[in-house]
């Protein structure tokens, strides 16, 4: 995971900067995106090879970005994550070219593992 | 939030609850992140020890675990608020019961009464009025939590006959006495609710039977 790059979308600052903190000290490079615009962005400028994205916020939604993403750079893997309650629109998301999803809240080294397995088998 | 308020009671109630749970999840993800930070920070410390090294690896230990506890509650409570939202579903009868169980712990606990599910999951589907159900099973529960005298349990198991399922509710105290006070059960509030919640679905209630408890007949589908 050391080479690859990773994107966390979700509109809670607060969660996004502690996970990249943590990410950053396990020597993954990770980039944050607080909005569904600000992470497009960044996926058409600096593209990431993961993108980890909240489906819930405000604007443009997890599954509106996923799309796009996917447009812009087919080969992103994405693995959305989900409050409670919301397993259909994690499987919707995989039936629009997510790797998988992850319900809130996450165990790091599951997420670590769940990368793994979409660099290595998605 | 989910859509789906229509203007009664049940959807207001769990419209709000549903928005919420999932609040306090986004909540839960923080206090994890900023502990497993903090955790990690411990580890990747230069010094071997530091002080008050133990108390603070102590106190990240308990954050975890209570975070795992909160998200279970969350999860059976944000699930709980969407029962509101159809009048009928296809329900996994023992995930029902399992949820129920976790939110109605804190209410037999101060009764020191344990509630617990026989498993494994026998994958028993109904198709019936979630919310409905969900108040049939508590108030069976009320009816035996009222009726025990002494610290004990509530075991649930299913089983299946035909086209019906039933929930057979067995109390037992520690003490091995009988479990059941000598109140008639049929004159109390909560089992009047009972009886009146599951005809409603469907189904029959025997009331205190030899193996003291209750048993809960439903049909597949109402």
């Amino acid at each position: 995971m050391k080479d690859k790059k990773v994107l966390l979308v979700d509109d809670e600052t607060e969660f996004v900067t502690t996970l990249a903190e943590r990410l950053k000290l396990r020597d993954i490079e990770t980039d944050i995106a607080t909005d569904g615009e600000a992470a497009l962005r960044i996926v058409e400028t600096t593209p990431p090879d993961i993108m980890i994205l909240d489906l819930k916020m405000p604007g443009l939604g997890g599954l509106a970005v996923l799309k796009q993403a996917k447009s812009i750079r087919p080969g992103i893997k994405v693995i959305l994550l989900t409050g409670h309650g919301s397993t259909k629109e994690g499987i919707e998301g995989m039936n629009l070219g997510a790797f998988d999803y992850l319900m809130k809240p996450i165990n790091i080294e599951e997420l670590i593992e769940k990368m793994r397995d979409a660099v290595n088998k998605g | 939030m989910e859509n789906n308020f229509t203007g009664n009671g049940p959807a207001f109630l769990g419209a709000i609850t549903a928005g919420a749970t999932h609040e306090l999840s986004n909540v839960l993800a923080i206090i994890q992140q900023s502990a497993g930070l903090m955790q990690d920070l411990c580890s990747l410390s230069p010094e071997k020890s530091f002080p008050h090294q133990e108390t603070i690896v102590r106190s990240l230990e308990a954050i975890e675990r209570q975070l795992q506890r909160g998200a279970t509650l969350l999860s059976c409570l944000n699930r709980f608020a969407h029962s509101a939202d159809r009048d009928r579903a296809s329900l996994n009868l023992w995930e029902l019961i399992n949820r129920m169980l976790v939110l109605c712990r804190r209410n037999a606990g101060m009764k020191s009464i344990t509630l617990t599910l026989t498993g494994p999951n026998p994958g028993y589907t109904l198709v019936t009025h979630p919310l409905q159900l969900e108040m049939a099973l508590f108030s069976a529960i009320q009816v035996c939590l009222n009726g025990m005298t002494a610290p004990g349990q509530i075991q649930f198991t299913l089983t299946e006959r035909g086209n019906r399922f039933t929930v057979h509710l067995s109390c037992s105290l520690e003490t091995g006495d009988s479990p059941i006070s000598s109140d008639a059960p049929d004159e109390t509030p909560h089992w009047q609710s009972l009886v009146a919640l599951v005809t409603q679905l469907g189904g029959e209630v025997e009331s205190f039977t030899p193996a003291r408890g209750i048993c809960m007949h439903l049909p597949a589908e109402t």
